[in-house]
């Protein structure tokens, strides 16, 4: 009854401030504008809004091409971008979640948000966001979901044009090849490698998602059968029973006794540079080459993926249900998409994000900006296997299980 | 009926003014209340907002059973006692030692003063920062021994994010020892030291022991309140602990942070039952210390009775030695952490052995430069903002007080510093969620109202000693030439507290600056500060940004304490000579 009464009293008031600002002449100040039709529309809507840009900000590089990003877009569009940096993407899940419970149907503080696996299922399923959009983009025609299926499948998880691709992933190892000669190709290999050089690996501690992503290629590559991983979570215990006893194992021979973990991949790349750890992972595999370039590693720093390959993914763009920016946020998803926002991103010099376009259904002379990026010099040749993401689910119960058993 | 109604409400003497100090105190101690109340009703299962209309003891405990919450406890315990502990012997050692009496007259007193100063206005997560590149293993410290050390790596020892806190201990006590010090040494203005501790010297004392036997008990009396709130401060601090404490598990504050951005909406019961746990360890800690207060009164008292009027040389000269070491030690491991960021601000690559960055660039500036100008705008707009509300409030609260009397103008004035010891993560978690129930997260009035929460209370505080302090002749003979109460305020006592308005102001602007978890919970992530941002960027990798970060921080509060040092130089009557 009091939260009926309370929307009651939101609408009138925005009622009468839609009014007072079509009256002077100001309409794109109402809120409650109808979602866009059409990019033209959304282009001609989209005028003078402030798009608030949820995203991870713990890497100064993505704030930068963000930054970037944000220029362009005020100059081409006159739209303003503000990123909102998270610690991490739940963040933005949990308030726009909030927003929902407190009967926030428009006007909400989340506009756009880069997003992936369990938080767009957690989303999803709680009918949280905007949608389908993808189709309203010109550029989502440049990709090719047919033979990029995590394109359209967040894992496992359909898509439905609720999310826009923005760039791919691929857990990869980073060594420094002056201190490692052969580094780990696989994970029973990784144990027997720290077992000899105690102190020298660590992994970001989880609910990272570099973390929780070394999980899940630990438990994939340790199962007989990872098939299990595709569905739903059942039978937990007996599925990740080989995770926990080989993580018992690890754990003693880590970085600190496994006392302490790196909070981020960003972290753990940093104790590589101090020439704390000798090994880390991240899930662009031009990660090294622009950190590289950026004098955040040293030059001998390698990358590689497993010889049984290892879990990729794709990651997204999406629009809340309540966005109060919507136009906005649609004309900078489809600008993001663009050939060149894709190109500069995958510049090791600037991010080193590998593109989601569909080099064939680009333009000659937009194939040669990409064709014309350096590769990098710790980016590895061959990415070998992609292993798929397992059901959403499981990143939450392996999460919980991890914090019981290893943060008490 | 007027005249009553003004004996049992002496602030209606004060006529319209009285309005600023009801209101203040209704929004502050209401603020505190309302907090604390939508943390109760979550705590106990109730949140209608997210489908949680009932009650029950879920959430509770959901608490007690979630992994490492005793340990959590433990290590929040331990940092905010120890440190609160550490930080009072030695601020009042280094105090008895270099400027008993609180005039600043030996070099050694001015010494004291500035490098107080100076820790005292930067931001506790500049601190932060700063001492985590210098203690880490491949911190500074062993990069300058690695040479004569022979370590070609670093070492693997678990320091900086220790579990038993130890680094967070440091930190708190490199910020919380300057601010002991410079309460401290305000309230020895207050009591009449010289002439004390010449009764203590013709009776045959030593001068240390008639130091600590006769003024100390007086002066442990008067600055109490600020060892309180230094108490409380330690048992909530969150972004220092972020960036210095245990991770697995963290202290109880990260700990509920962490819950209260989890994406499962439960969890934000959860947390507010933590919150709850949060505010029972708060208590118990107070009641710990005023425990600890009535031992230490006893053991006093039996010193003092004892009638014992010297010690040994040996024993004092260690005990001086022992003090100033620590001193010395203390701030020069807080004034190297500050070179250090310095340093990262302008090196290009800088690895372990080098003792010094041996690439040096600004890339780091021009980097920092493309994203910083928002919250840098905004942490200014907030915090003057903040600070010129603040002091136009403490001057109308101080005003009333004059206008009708002092013992009547400070009745309930302990509401106005409610924020400071009640515990931040609990009440302020409970104003988050009722600005959430109507929508109001993320705006600046919000983040504006968090701020105010603490800037007041330490504008008030430190402007009302100067303010109370003001001879009162000078009023009455402004009076006695015709001039009446607005011009008394306005042409006497603002000119004669130029310094300490200024300085008040500058307190505000500080405070405001190193605010974290206000802006944080407030802020909701759509108004960022440098201190929110800089966080963030902790774990980025990019050590030369974040040294950018926490460095223009430290630049800010320096600047605005040394503008309040020149703004508040006395006018000069005559030319010069």
């Amino acid at each position: 009854m009091n939260g009926r009464m309370r929307e009651a009293g939101g609408i009138s008031r925005r009622a009468l401030l839609g009014a007072a600002a079509g009256v002077l002449g100001f309409g794109r100040l109402a809120r409650a504008d109808p979602p866009p039709q059409s990019l033209d529309a959304a282009l001609a809507a989209a005028r003078g809004q402030t798009v608030y840009f949820n995203a991870w900000g713990g890497d100064p590089r993505i704030n930068d091409y963000i930054s970037w990003a944000a220029g362009e877009i005020d100059k081409r569009f006159s739209i303003t971008l503000n990123e909102v940096k998270l610690k991490d993407t739940s963040e933005a899940v949990a308030r726009v979640l909030a927003e929902k419970a407190a009967g926030r149907a428009d006007g909400g503080s989340v506009d756009l948000v880069w997003i992936n696996g369990e938080n767009f299922a957690a989303m999803k399923s709680n009918g949280l966001l905007w949608g389908p959009f993808t189709q309203l983009l010109p550029n989502f025609r440049l990709t090719d979901p047919e033979r990029n299926p995590t394109l359209i499948r967040d894992f496992t998880v359909p898509t439905d044009g609720l999310e826009s691709p923005w760039g791919m992933a691929q857990l990869t190892f980073f060594y420094d090849s002056a201190k490692v000669t052969l580094p780990p190709r696989s994970i029973p290999a990784l144990l027997v490698f720290c077992q000899l050089h105690n102190g020298r690996f660590t992994y970001p501690a989880p609910p990272d998602f570099t973390g929780t992503t070394f999980l899940k290629q630990a438990l994939t590559e340790l199962l007989a059968d990872p098939a299990p991983l595709q569905k739903p979570v059942a039978e937990f215990d007996t599925v990740t029973a080989p995770l926990w006893s080989y993580l018992d194992e690890l754990h003693p021979t880590l970085w600190r006794g496994g006392d302490a973990f790196p909070d981020s991949y960003t972290a753990q790349r940093q104790l590589l540079n101090d020439g704390e750890v000798d090994l880390y992972l991240a899930f662009n595999p031009a990660d090294a080459s622009s950190a590289i370039a950026q004098h955040l590693l040293p030059d001998s720093v390698r990358g590689y993926v497993p010889d049984a390959g290892s879990i990729a993914n794709t990651h997204f763009l999406a629009i809340p249900f309540n966005a109060s920016a919507k136009a906005g946020a649609l004309v900078v998803a489809n600008f993001l998409l663009s050939p060149e926002a894709q190109a500069r991103k995958q510049d090791p010099a600037v991010w080193g994000d590998p593109t989601v376009l569909s080099l064939e259904r680009l333009s000659a002379e937009e194939r040669q900006v990409f064709d014309r990026l350096p590769q990098g010099i710790a980016t590895p040749r061959d990415l070998g296997r992609s292993l798929p993401e397992p059901h959403p689910s499981w990143v939450d119960a392996l999460e919980h299980h991890w914090t019981a058993r290893y943060a008490r | 009926m007027i005249p009553a109604l003004i004996r049992r409400w002496p602030l209606l003497r004060a006529g319209p003014l009285a309005a600023v100090p009801l209101t203040l105190a209704i929004a502050l101690g209401g603020s505190v209340g309302l907090g604390l109340l939508f943390l109760i009703l979550p705590a106990f299962g109730h949140l209608p907002a997210l489908g949680h209309p009932g009650f029950d003891l879920a959430p509770l405990r959901a608490v007690l059973a979630y992994p490492g919450i005793g340990r959590a406890c433990a290590t929040t315990l331990f940092a905010g006692f120890v440190s609160t502990l550490v930080a009072l012997g030695l601020g009042l050692g280094l105090v008895a030692v270099l400027d008993p009496l609180g005039i600043g007259a030996r070099p050694g007193a001015r010494w004291l003063r500035r490098v107080m100063l100076s820790l005292i206005a930067t931001p506790h997560v500049a601190m932060a920062i700063g001492l985590a590149f210098l203690l880490a293993p491949s911190g500074w410290l062993l990069r300058l021994l690695a040479i004569p050390l022979a370590l070609d790596r670093p070492p693997d020892f678990l320091f900086v994010n220790d579990r038993a806190g130890l680094a967070l201990v440091l930190g708190l006590v490199v910020k919380e020892t300057p601010f002991i010090i410079a309460v401290a040494l305000s309230a020895l203005h207050r009591i009449d030291g010289a002439a004390t501790l010449r009764v203590g010297l013709s009776l045959g004392y030593q001068a240390p022991i008639a130091w600590m036997k006769i003024l100390l008990p007086v002066l442990y009396r008067l600055i109490r309140l600020p060892i309180f709130a230094v108490l409380a401060y330690g048992l909530s601090v969150v972004d220092m602990s972020i960036v210095l404490g245990p991770g697995l598990p963290p202290t109880l504050p990260v700990l509920i942070l962490r819950l209260i951005d989890d994406p499962d909406l439960t969890n934000r019961l959860i947390a507010a039952g933590a919150g709850l746990l949060q505010i029972a360890l708060v208590a118990a800690a107070f009641l710990g210390w005023r425990a600890g207060e009535l031992l230490a009164a006893r053991l006093w008292h039996r010193a003092v009775i004892g009638g014992r009027r010297a010690v040994p040389m040996p024993i004092r000269v260690a005990t001086q030695t022992l003090i100033l070491g620590a001193g010395t030690l203390l701030a020069g491991l807080g004034l190297l952490a500050l070179v250090g960021i310095a340093l990262w601000s302008i090196t290009d690559v800088w690895r372990f052995p080098d003792p010094l960055p041996p690439l040096v660039g600004l890339a780091a500036w021009s980097h920092a430069f493309a994203g910083i100008t928002t919250p840098l705008r905004d942490s200014l707009l907030i915090a003057g903002t903040s600070a010129a509300i603040a002091l136009a409030a403490s001057i109308a609260c101080l005003e009333c007080e004059d206008r009708i009397g002092h013992a009547a103008g400070r009745r309930g004035q302990w509401v106005l510093f409610l924020p400071l010891f009640a515990p931040e993560m609990g009440f302020l978690f409970g104003l988050e969620i009722a600005l959430g129930t109507i929508g109001a997260t993320g705006t600046f009035p919000a983040v504006l109202w968090f701020h105010m929460l603490f800037v007041f209370p330490y504008v008030f505080l430190t402007l009302s000693e100067p303010w109370r302090a003001l001879d009162p002749r000078l009023i009455r003979t402004a009076r006695c030439l015709g001039a009446g109460r607005w011009r008394v305020l306005l042409s006497v006592k603002v000119p004669l507290l130029k310094a300490s308005l200024a300085l008040s102001a500058a307190v505000g602007v500080a405070v405001s600056l190193s605010l974290y978890l206000p802006t944080v919970l407030a802020g909701a992530g759509r108004v960022t500060t440098l201190a929110t941002e800089s966080v963030v960027l902790y774990g980025g990798g990019d050590r030369r940004v974040l040294g950018v970060y926490a460095l223009i921080q430290v630049a800010l509060a320096a600047a605005v304490f040394a503008a309040a040092v020149v703004a508040g130089r006395p006018r000069c009557f005559a030319g010069p000579a």
